[in-house]
């Protein structure tokens, strides 16, 4: 039939409408334009369900079900927390395709390029904080996503395979978190990159290893160099300890993750999220037989559930980085200059810890190691049945322990339980740290009047200005002590150049051993750096 | 029905996200140009750090100049009215802008002088972001060039405690440098070489290079004369070879090396080079150089000589004047008083002051020394 004949034996507007329609459902995969506005105002689909048809049509949707189990559904039973993070995933490869823009990984231009980003970049501030924020949380809502499963206990059988390539997924969100730390080129970069890298180091050499590394590089006890010469590519982190980073960053670690999340992804759309463990037989897995009665279609239903949930956290993440979250840049990385309490990324503040337990090969390693097996083959290794609660009081008091347990460790990993610089340096780290901001930075330029400042003849103004108040904070803090016996602090500030004052913190006293010390500290503040304004970079 | 509700916290939530950016994005010229300046800032601060560190030593703590040449000067940081550059560029014939002309001098040094190359790329300890941050240091004295600013402190005694190591000598006059001995060595040492900037020797220095306590008997002359020519040759372990500039081969004479070995050799307490036994043998030389110690000395940092109360007591009518002592007691100040209070400040404190003036002067001034200062506090009764 020509064009002509079927414009004639329609009529025009018959035509057009049709042609329309026509037209419109290709675009929705399947919908016809009637159907569609039936969706959207929540009516119930006619049978055969037109809706289904974009499941089977488009790429996208043939990846998601087409329908879930009504129990699944609710919020408070996986809070969409593996939805959470494959879209903070997402958020991550396009934030960081635009940082990539500006941004060449070799130590000379890597931390210009930061600073440049942030200042001649518009958005450029923005883009950095999503990308750094994200990240973070990105961490904490994988490692939720693996207790809830465990709590649930969603691994069991048939989800045994979907759990391991859950802990594949874990573990390269921390290595992708851990590898774009380096990028900066900061100090806080720098070192917490060496220390991690250093923790590879410890890798033992297993017995009758030794001839092999003989061969290969002149040394028996040879596994710890190699593995720290593979990430660093040379001795200590440089030009090509960054280029691997920067290459595990932004290629491998994405792949593998894309890679990983398809068939962890798969085997939960063919398996089915787990039912409550009470609506099922110890034993059964009916997730995937949902009765007609209790279905709920991904279209429109969860769709809209999805749209809405994941609004309200991008909402919520954007006005963080906009309004209270800065990315830190710290000074440009110093291989010669560690600065005082200098801790792995937040994440791995358990291993620091287990590192300050005992030896770093048994704690620092084969612990850990014997742990991530462990928890990789929770699902073989699990022979009971039952996923309900009163039933697993063993696997669920042993999941508490270990979380506890990480959070304890994490808690002697921090700097604070750190190996402690003598006492007169600590407290002039607290009011003055090397890197960040501190109490004295915070005190506005122009309240730091000129003068000697001294513990143990000061008399504050009425009222107390801003500086005042934080030297006699100072001044307990020395008195309050017990390795500054007769402990006299003194802060100078004096100009040193225009818009430039030296403020010199010296603090005298007698050691543990009754002998007279000392110790001397200037820094330099400019009118311009801002500080107080809270204004960190 | 979905349940209008769910669309509507969607919708506030897109609307609130496009406020959120389009807000944010308002104030972004604001906050780059903000950052700018504060960048700019931290720049100083990290320049000041490096420039009391390696460059005080010799261009002086206010940039006054002693050995090296004046760097808070108008003539380096200002240009006359139509010109492009300041008067010293152009007397040499610099094509470019001040800082590069800055950080060329520090990058390369300057040959034939003991301003020896400080940039990495010409085999110096700093980075180029560090020479940038020097160069941001001296810079900022161009808002006010010449104008005398704090200087480099020295170090006090509080609460009745000593200082443990004593301040860092200023210049005096530079031993002969054709002849080898442990003096001009520990001249090079501590001043225009600035070798204490990285390694500690008897007590004193930044530890950022190996220590050089006893090197020459536990490693021999020929390793510490390799080190010096050829730092990489032998790495010490623990410190990164690369570090430490290799232009000293070509700075430095053979006697000047030999001389710094023989300095490194001796045990501690070697005399200052301001005190080398010669100039012990003359007698006072008058309140003219009585003068010259006091402002090399730093005395007039605390001591004004116009009657104003600095940190001390003026000097200003000071002679002759009958002096009240904190806890009681009191003296005329004559010749004795003056001596015994150089010597020993804690002993007469002159009620109203603090107990800040150093107690190092016995062992930094000669005997000769203190009467040509007191003599020129005399001139100023």
């Amino acid at each position: 039939m020509s064009l002509i004949q079927d414009i004639q034996g329609r009529g025009l507007r018959g035509f057009v409408a049709d042609k329309a329609d026509q037209t419109f459902t290709r675009v929705t995969a399947g919908i016809p334009w009637r159907d569609f506005r039936g969706m959207l105002r929540g009516d119930d689909p006619p049978r055969p369900n037109p809706r289904l048809k974009p499941h089977s049509e488009s790429f996208w949707l043939h990846i998601k079900p087409s329908y879930y189990h009504e129990s699944v559904t609710r919020f408070t039973h996986t809070f969409r927390l593996g939805l959470l993070s494959t879209y903070l995933f997402v958020i991550e490869i396009i934030t960081g395709l635009l940082l990539m823009i500006w941004y060449a990984p070799t130590p000379e231009r890597a931390y210009s390029d930061m600073v440049r980003l942030l200042s001649n970049v518009p958005m450029g501030q923005l883009m950095r904080d999503v990308h750094r924020l994200a990240a973070e949380a990105m961490v904490i809502v994988v490692v939720l996503h693996m207790f809830r499963t465990y709590l649930t206990g969603s691994y069991k059988k048939p989800r045994q395979f979907t759990w391991l390539t859950g802990v594949v997924l874990l573990a390269a969100t921390l290595f992708l978190s851990f590898s774009g730390y380096l990028l900066p080129w900061d100090q806080l970069a720098f070192w917490a990159v060496t220390i991690g890298t250093s923790m590879a180091e410890a890798s033992p050499t297993p017995p009758g290893a030794g001839p092999i590394g003989e061969l290969l590089i002149g040394q028996s006890d040879w596994v710890g160099t190699a593995v720290n010469l593979l990430l660093r590519g040379s001795p200590d982190i440089g030009a090509s300890g960054l280029l691997r980073f920067y290459l595990l960053h932004v290629f491998f670690l994405p792949l593998l993750v894309i890679v990983f999340f398809f068939v962890h992804y798969y085997k939960v759309v063919h398996f089915g999220i787990s039912l409550p463990a009470k609506e099922e037989e110890v034993g059964q897995d009916s997730a995937n037989r949902v009765p007609a009665d209790r279905r709920r279609y991904y279209l429109m239903d969860i769709a809209i559930d999805e749209i809405v949930f994941l609004s309200v956290v991008t909402f919520i993440l954007m006005a963080m980085c906009a309004f209270f979250y800065d990315a830190k840049l710290e000074n440009i990385a110093n291989p010669l200059k560690t600065p005082l309490h200098t801790t792995a990324p937040w994440y791995f503040f358990w291993l620091q810890g287990l590192l300050k337990v005992g030896d770093k090969v048994l704690w620092g390693l084969f612990i850990p190691a014997v742990f991530v097996g462990l928890i990789t083959l929770v699902p073989y290794l699990d022979y009971n049945p039952s996923r309900r609660g009163k039933d697993r009081r063993v696997a669920l008091g042993l999941g508490f322990l270990v979380a506890s347990a990480i959070i304890v460790l994490s808690f002697m990993g921090l700097p604070l339980y750190a190996v402690e610089s003598p006492p007169a340096e600590e407290v002039v780290q607290e009011f003055m740290p090397e890197e960040g901001v501190g109490p004295v930075r915070e005190v506005p330029w122009a309240e730091l009047v000129p003068g000697i400042y001294r513990t143990d003849t000061f008399e504050g103004s009425v009222p107390l200005s801003e500086f005042e108040h934080v030297f006699l904070e100072f001044k307990e803090r020395i008195e309050r002590d017990p390795g500054l016996q007769g402990g006299v602090g003194s802060i100078t500030v004096e100009p040193a150049q225009p818009g430039l004052k030296r403020i010199r913190f010296q603090i005298d006293y007698f050691d543990f051993e009754g002998a007279p010390a000392q110790f001397i500290k200037d820094f330099y503040l400019h009118e311009n750096s801002l500080y107080w304004h809270d204004f960190q970079f | 029905m979905y349940g209008i509700s769910r669309l509507i916290i969607a919708t506030l939530a897109i609307v609130g996200m496009i406020v959120v950016v389009l807000v944010y994005g308002a104030a972004e010229s604001a906050r780059m140009a903000r950052f700018d300046a504060n960048f700019a800032g931290r720049q100083v601060e990290a320049g000041a750090l490096i420039f009391y560190e390696a460059c005080a030593s010799c261009h002086g703590a206010n940039g006054e100049g002693l050995v090296g040449p004046a760097l808070n000067a108008a003539d380096l940081l200002i240009s006359a009215e139509g010109e492009t550059r300041p008067p010293r560029l152009l007397q040499k014939n610099w094509a470019g802008d001040l800082r590069s002309y800055l950080e060329g001098a520090i990058t390369y040094g300057r040959p034939g002088t003991v301003m020896v190359a400080w940039g990495q790329s010409a085999g110096g300890p700093y980075r180029p972001d560090q020479v940038h941050a020097v160069a941001s240091f001296i810079m900022n004295w161009g808002v006010d060039p010449g104008k005398k600013w704090g200087g480099a402190p020295e170090r006090t005694a509080l609460g009745g405690v000593t200082p443990v190591d004593v301040p860092v000598a200023s210049l005096g006059e530079p031993p002969a440098r054709d002849v080898r001995s442990a003096a001009l060595g520990r001249y090079l040492f501590e001043g225009p070489l600035g070798c204490d900037t990285c390694h500690v020797f008897n007590g004193h220095g930044a530890n950022v290079g190996p220590n050089l306590d006893d090197v020459v008997a536990r490693m021999g002359r020929d390793y510490v004369y390799q080190s010096i020519i050829n730092p990489n040759f032998f790495a010490s372990a623990g410190h990164a070879p690369g570090a430490m500039p290799e232009t000293f081969e070509f700075n430095l004479t053979d006697i000047e090396i030999e001389s710094i070995i023989d300095y490194l050799e001796t045990p501690a307490g070697v005399p200052s080079f301001e005190t080398p036994a010669a100039e012990v043998e003359t007698g006072p030389l008058g309140p003219e150089n009585g003068q010259q110690l006091a402002q090399a000395n730093g005395c007039v940092a605390c001591h004004s000589i116009d009657g104003s109360v600095v940190i001390g007591p003026s000097w200003k009518g000071l002679w002759g004047s009958e002096r009240q002592f904190e806890g009681g007691g009191s003296a005329i100040a004559d010749a004795d008083y003056l001596r015994n209070s150089i010597l020993d400040p804690a002993s007469q404190l002159v009620a109203g002051f603090q107990n800040l003036m150093p107690a190092t002067y016995a062992n930094t001034l000669t005997t000769a020394q203190i009467e040509d200062i007191i003599s020129y506090i005399e001139t100023l009764k």
